[in-house]
């Protein structure tokens, strides 16, 4: 009995849409399609936008005859511009998009809380702690900021999972983040009455996401994060499915809940490390994508993981461009941009979803 | 009890089990269980006897802290959680799921012990899942969402999660919790049909004794974590057993058509 | 099935990351864009923080990011060729009129570079390191000016027209300025110091530290800030620092006849100091006692009146704040 025809048999009588029923290649196929084409689009305009307009028809010439070597048709301040100052932005907004709405969905799967985010573990604390200690003791070395950064996201992860461990109640480690959070919330505090003036506002825009450093460190961690944590999590995505269920559920159907947990765990949060030791804490992209994408497409993890990366990358992208576009030549930080547009957003999918 | 060599499949020998915070009190003080192929057996007892926590040690969810588990004379130790899964399949309770699910998506997940960590569902899997749905008279809600069905509808969804998980035992924690009264009914022919004709085992843990009567080879009573009596619902189901197993006064007689023995609890009147 | 499966979704997964690769390798082919700019002559310089700069002989299109470094550049008559500043700059009224390249902690790269610089100008107090360093990776000449004293603005004006070309006129305002602080030294010379307390502002309660352009501007003017030991540039005092301490005169800016700190405010926290019960609070315009440029005279001149108020020389107009 073919299957199709089974299926077909018992939804003409009933109501419920067959398509979403469960996880079809061809689903796969048109949220993938229209979320790169959307990604393509929005890279195209950020790229064109900014103090100096550059036309979008060219942009790709400008590229081929970057990549030839040949003489470019931009003038040499464009080719500055859109090479060395957009194109890096871009890409670092497209990373650290992605990895947050990857962390955001895995996340909000193991803990079973379609209301969980990147930080609730304390993540962003760590690594707030780790880019902070770099802007005030060690400045002068590039590396120190991402670097810093990733270890306290690193640290932090790992003593919240080792309090916070118990099998079958994620409410352990939500608490262990909460209290982790806080706590590194006062030592910022203290360390910040320390740094001088300027320092000061450096490490108050940091805190609110900021992508305009142009260090290209950032984007080399956030680049392999993203690779190999999405690859991960990928790998995990149909274990996460049913652990969505239940820890026991997914036990007794084959699946190694303790190792799943711990893998998720810590790829998720050096997800969220490398994210926000780059761009700073930008909030409300790893908490709203998901939820949108699932919205959309269904909770089946292996779309909704991949998915939510280009979804991320999409809604930080935009954001950025509206950063640094809306007040021109001033830059607001990118992420009040993301909070201003994802926190209404939120409360609409919540109030949806009564 | 017929002459008949039935191998056995699950054994539990010895189980001793405490749960961390109610040291030094054992929970489960060395409880030994078979279930044999095309067997069904009614686990019973009062709230809070061990019962739930004898399945979890069953499937492996829980250590013993002292005891063995075998399954086909072979210790359960010694598989890996995949091999174990499609070797035994268990059925609970099912709340909520906080995410949007359906139920035709639930019941695929029971066949993760025989598919790649990474791909998509292969048409024999969904074929596996919807020939289960049907079996538990679920396939109209196949394309619902999950949260949208009644208790009862969750029941047979999950007991078709289990099947599609083309198990070789079952383990029930009471599969017919908020069923109604025909739905009972048919659960449990279901699970007789599956250990009779495909030679599956079945331990059910529930509350239904009288329900249980009708269809169970076996029961066993389990009291405070210890093992009180094993054997047929006629050996078993005794005034004397269930009154002292569930320390109120019970009456037992039998079904006026089937002959089981069926339970029932008295009030004490003022004379 | 499975086997045409991992291929669909590995070749999705593998264009995904190879364009992630893409961009970040354009991103690194970083200095290649920078051409070198056509050499004339180009002259090499030292800037205020020890940099070797090189820079075109007239520069014709100069960026300023600092409100005092426009102050300077229009003094030097440069003011046609200045091609942006911050939106900070308000003196002279011309600056007003330039194009805007952002504030003056996060001044828009991208903006800058459309203005086709040849020289930027920045200041140190500014704090814009990372700024500096993409400027040099694209090759644009950054001149850092470093003035921490009244004698290095001096000095940092004879430099700045050096390196934009207008010598005699830097000599010029070097002059005049220098025979303004000269006389103002002349004047106090045998006069006590008083003990001065310097309010930035209250709430929290902020005041100047040793190496400030304001503590350098009391020590000329003939006084001692309490202060003045502090390592910290701007640090946080609390009020019973300031009452042990004493001080004899307390200095606030004040702006157009508004307060920015309040006379109420300093006589009910420091009603036991000599400064309150004499009555000797002196007020200052803080663009003049702030920026490290040409009117710093002008500030240090109202400063000296105040802690000095007898005796003030004729050769310096009116210098009651405004």
């Amino acid at each position: 009995m073919r299957v199709e025809s089974l299926i077909d048999q018992v939804s003409t009588q009933l109501p419920g849409d067959p398509v979403k029923s469960y996880l079809t290649r061809r689903r796969a196929l048109i949220v993938f399609s229209v979320l790169l084409l959307a990604l393509l689009g929005c890279a195209i305009a950020a790229l064109s936008a900014g103090s100096e307009h550059i036309a979008a028809g060219r942009l790709f010439p400008a590229l081929i005859s970057k990549l030839t070597g040949t003489v470019s048709t931009l003038s040499r301040e464009q080719d500055v511009i859109l090479f060395s100052l957009r194109l890096p932005r871009i890409a670092l907004a497209i990373g650290v998009g992605a990895a947050l709405a990857i962390a955001g969905a895995a996340f909000q799967a193991l803990l079973r809380n379609p209301l969980a985010d990147p930080y609730v573990l304390g993540v962003s604390g760590g690594a707030a702690l780790g880019s902070i200690t770099a802007i005030i003791f060690a400045s002068d070395l590039s590396y120190s900021r991402p670097l810093f950064g990733f270890a306290g996201a690193a640290i932090v992860t790992l003593i919240v999972y080792r309090l916070g461990r118990r099998e079958d109640d994620p409410a352990h480690l939500v608490l262990a983040g909460v209290v982790m959070s806080t706590f590194l919330s006062s030592v910022i505090a203290v360390m910040t009455t320390m740094a001088d003036n300027v320092k000061l506002r450096n490490i108050t825009l940091w805190l609110l996401g900021d992508l305009s450093s142009g260090a290209v460190e950032g984007l080399f961690f956030v680049t392999i994060a993203v690779a190999i944590g999405a690859a991960v999590l990928l790998t995990q995505s149909r274990a996460l499915n049913l652990m969505m269920i239940g820890d026991r559920d997914a036990f007794a159907m084959g699946v190694e809940t303790a190792r799943v947990r711990w893998v998720v765990h810590l790829t998720a949060s050096l997800l969220t490390g490398a994210a926000v030791s780059a761009g700073g804490a930008i909030g409300y992209v790893g908490l709203v994508t998901p939820h949108l994408v699932r919205l959309a497409a269904g909770s089946d993890n292996r779309l909704v993981i991949p998915a939510s990366a280009i979804a991320g990358a999409i809604m930080v992208l935009i954001a950025d461009t509206i950063a640094r576009t809306a007040l021109s030549p001033r830059e607001l930080p990118t992420g009040a941009i993301t909070a201003m547009v994802g926190a209404p957003v939120f409360v609409y999918l919540l109030l949806k979803s009564r | 009890m017929s002459c008949t060599v039935r191998l056995w499949m699950l054994q539990l020998r010895d189980i001793h089990f405490t749960y961390p915070n109610q040291r030094p009190r054992e929970t489960i003080s060395g409880v030994s269980l078979e279930i044999h192929a095309g067997e069904m057996v009614a686990l019973l007892g009062p709230n809070g006897s061990g019962k739930s926590t004898l399945l979890s040690i069953a499937i492996g969810a829980l250590k013993p802290d002292r005891g063995e588990i075998l399954f086909d004379n072979q210790p359960v130790g010694g598989f890996s959680r995949r091999e174990i899964a499609q070797r035994m399949a268990m059925v609970a309770q099912q709340g909520d799921i906080r995410f949007p699910m359906t139920a035709l998506e639930y019941v695929l997940t029971g066949r993760f012990a025989y598919t790649n960590a990474v791909g998509f569902d292969s048409p024999r899997d969904v074929e596996i899942a919807m020939r289960a749905l049907t079996h538990t008279d679920a396939a109209q809600f196949a394309h619902r969402r999950f949260n949208q069905l009644s208790s009862g509808e969750r029941q047979r969804v999950a007991l078709a999660r289990s099947l599609a998980q083309q198990p070789r035992l079952l383990l029930l924690d009471e599969p017919t919790a908020n069923a109604d009264i025909a739905h009972q009914l048919s659960l449990l022919e279901l699970v007789r049909e599956l250990t009779r004709e495909r030679g599956l085992g079945a331990l059910i843990v529930t509350h239904e004794i009288n329900l249980a009567a009708e269809f169970v080879e076996r029961m066993a009573l389990i009291k405070d974590g210890r093992l009180v009596a094993s054997g047929s619902p006629s050996e078993v189901m005794t005034a004397d057993l269930l009154s002292g197993l569930f320390e109120t006064p019970l009456v037992v007689d039998r079904h006026p058509l089937s002959g089981a023995p069926v339970v029932s609890w008295t009030r004490t009147r003022t004379k | 099935m499975r086997r045409s499966f991992l291929k669909a979704k590995s070749k999705k997964f593998l264009f995904a990351l190879a364009t992630l690769l893409l961009f970040a390798g354009c991103a690194g082919a970083r200095t290649n864009s920078a051409k070198s700019v056509e050499t004339g002559d180009h002259r090499k310089f030292t800037d205020g923080i020890g940099r070797a700069v090189s820079i075109p002989p007239n520069p014709r299109r100069i960026i300023s990011l600092a409100p005092n470094v426009t102050e300077i550049l229009f003094a030097l008559g440069l003011g046609d060729r200045v091609a942006g500043v911050t939106s900070y700059c308000d003196f002279p009224e011309a600056a007003k009129e330039k194009e805007k390249i952002g504030d003056t902690l996060n001044p828009n790269l991208e903006k800058i570079i459309s203005l086709k610089p040849d020289l930027v100008v920045v200041s140190t107090s500014s704090q814009l390191e990372n700024l500096t360093l993409r400027l040099d990776q694209l090759a644009i000449p950054v001149y850092v000016t470093n003035p921490r004293t009244a004698p290095d603005v001096v000095a940092s004006i004879r430099n700045l027209g050096e390196v934009t070309g207008t010598s005699e006129r830097a000599a010029e305002v070097a002059r005049g300025m220098e025979s303004r602080i000269s006389a103002v030294e002349q004047r106090v010379k045998n006069l006590p110091r008083p003990s001065v307390f310097y309010v930035l502002q209250t709430g929290p309660l902020i005041t100047a530290g040793r190496n400030t352009f304001i503590n350098d501007l009391i020590n000329i003017a003939g006084g001692k800030s309490i202060s003045g030991d502090e390592t910290a540039d701007y640090p946080q005092f609390s009020r019973e620092t300031v009452i042990a301490r004493a001080p004899e005169i307390i200095v606030a800016p004040a702006i157009h006849g508004s307060e920015l700190v309040k006379e109420s405010d300093l006589r009910r926290d420091f009603a036991t100091t000599p400064a309150i019960r004499s009555n000797r609070i002196v007020r200052v315009t803080p663009d003049l006692v702030d920026r490290p440029g040409p009117r710093i005279v002008e500030g240090l001149e109202q400063l000296a009146e105040g802690l000095h108020p007898l005796g003030a020389q004729a050769s310096s107009p009116a210098s009651l704040p405004k």
